[in-house]
């Protein structure tokens, strides 16, 4: 019986099987990054189209202190996407003016806020964020825990503060804004001591904005109110925005 | 035999020259010096008396001028395809190499890859009877997605009941990755009740219902995406039940029967 053999390849399709193969594998291998992209605009366009919404306008990426971020508008909406995630946390966009966004960043906990402002008035140049922290709280130190119990309000509606009469804590951030190349603005605010406990625990929830900034909550935790103002070259002032927790 | 040696090398030298692609080059020279030696034995055969110095120079002398046949050579043998040829040795090298690293992060557990398989809908629950359903039968088609209704099955147990329905997108993306669209699904039965979708529940807080819906990730492949959506508090004297998606501008519907497949 007349063996089989592959054909002789010319070197032109020794050139194609070459790159063919090539390209099958790292379509392969690409695969096994669950099809991981590199560039943040076009993993924001992906999952734009994946979760039927856009086209955006991207108004930003950048980077805190883990995660890379893209930020779009959209209609109504602010489209937030942490690097690779497969869908966007949205915040409701003011139609007409700037919208601060508190970048829900859950793995910040170590006393960072990073917020972040889109649609900003136009020739903005530099900017700058207040950022007012209160709240009252009780502690307990112990030798390898410490407790803290907070509240915005000085009762806690139908409890009890634990660790005896709670104290007052107030604190305001002046941070400057760095421009993002698409015109957004974002603004970092990091704890002042980084000792002190009580402020890290009370930024790192400053961020926590689908619990404090976008419901009423019969209780929350700690108060926030920021103010952004927007700047042009000369230093004239050309807008504001802003942002509480409700009253 | 050196004079010899130093003539076929000088020859073979000029001739070559102009083919620039070095293993190529290194071939031809092979194939040419084999030649040349044949011709040589073969005149040697012939003409007996001849020496081997004689034979070759003779030979060297009917292989014509080397000048001549270098600029032919040069001409047949393009050193490009060479090069690429190498080139692409050392592009399927690399991707080798990658498939390997990123294989073994894989296997590693490091990534999902482009496959998951998905469960569907259980369908045998203990404590809990399991009624399927006819899924809705249309076809969404949107932002180049397909999307339509693979399962529904009505989940019973002391007097509660619970919607499932499969939901499966197919695209020509097989680089897109699951989306979260479900989080946006929201539902209405024929009694009025409303199920408020996940991202009104826990973003802006519409909790008042006792009836809600949420969605899961359910398996993924290159073309495909599945998802299953779980309908909770579904009353019994229900007929039937509407998913509804309206978000920035898309909307759609699709409607289940609540009465067992093929009634």
């Amino acid at each position: 019986m007349k063996k089989w053999k592959l054909p002789r390849l010319s070197r032109g399709g020794k050139v194609l099987r070459n790159l063919g193969a090539a390209v099958l594998l790292a379509v392969l291998t690409w695969g096994f990054t669950e099809f991981r992209l590199l560039d943040p605009y076009l993993d924001f366009r992906r999952t734009e189209r994946a979760n039927w919404v856009g086209p955006s306008e991207i108004q930003g990426v950048f980077q805190t202190k883990y995660d890379r971020w893209a930020v779009g508008t959209c209609g109504d909406q602010v489209l937030l996407q942490i690097d690779h995630d497969t869908g966007f946390s949205y915040w409701p966009r003011k139609e007409t003016e700037t919208t601060l966004v508190p970048v829900p960043d859950r793995r910040m906990g170590q006393g960072d806020v990073w917020v972040v402002a889109v649609d900003v008035p136009e020739g903005t140049s530099a900017a700058r964020l207040e950022l007012t922290v209160s709240f009252w709280y009780t502690i307990l130190r112990e030798e390898d825990a410490v407790h803290l119990q907070y509240s915005a309000s000085r009762e806690i509606p139908g409890g009890e503060w634990k660790f005896g009469a709670p104290i007052q804590w107030k604190r305001t951030y002046q941070v400057p804004g760095e421009r993002l190349k698409d015109g957004g603005v974002v603004f970092h605010v990091s704890v002042k001591d980084e000792e002190d406990d009580v402020e890290q625990s009370a930024l790192s929830r400053a961020s926590d904005w689908e619990v404090w900034y976008t419901a009423d909550q019969a209780w929350r935790s700690i108060d926030c109110a920021m103010e952004a103002v927007f700047y042009d070259e000369t230093g004239g002032e050309l807008g504001r925005a802003a942002l509480s927790t409700p009253d | 035999m050196i004079h010899k040696n130093y003539n076929v090398s000088a020859w073979l030298e000029t001739a070559v020259a102009g083919i620039r692609f070095r293993p190529d080059r290194e071939t031809v020279e092979a194939e040419l010096r084999e030649h040349i030696e044949d011709k040589t034995l073969d005149l040697m055969r012939i003409f007996p008396d001849m020496t081997a110095e004689e034979a070759g120079e003779r030979a060297l002398s009917q292989m014509g001028d080397p000048e001549e046949i270098g600029r032919e050579l040069a001409k047949i043998h393009r050193s490009w395809l060479g090069y690429l040829w190498r080139a692409s040795q050392a592009v399927l090298g690399a991707a080798l190499l990658l498939a390997v690293i990123v294989g073994a992060n894989y296997l590693g557990g490091g990534y999902t890859g482009w496959f998951e398989p998905g469960g569907g809908l259980p369908m045998d629950r203990e404590g809990c009877s399991v009624t399927e359903l006819k899924p809705w039968e249309g076809r969404i088609k949107m932002d180049g997605y397909t999307l339509t209704m693979s399962q529904a099955a009505l989940y019973t147990w002391d007097g509660s009941q619970r919607l499932g329905v499969a939901l499966r997108t197919v695209s020509p993306y097989f680089w897109d990755r699951e989306g979260r669209f479900c989080e946006q699904v929201s539902a209405v039965d024929n009694l009025g009740n409303r199920y408020p979708s996940f991202y009104a529940q826990y973003v802006r807080r519409e909790t008042e219902s006792r009836h809600y819906l949420y969605g899961l990730t359910d398996g993924h492949g290159p073309f495909r995406q599945d998802y299953i959506l779980w309908v909770e508090e579904v009353p019994p004297e229900a007929e039937w039940l509407r998913l509804e998606y309206d978000w920035l501008g898309r909307s759609w519907s699709m409607t289940v029967e609540l009465e067992e497949a093929g009634t």
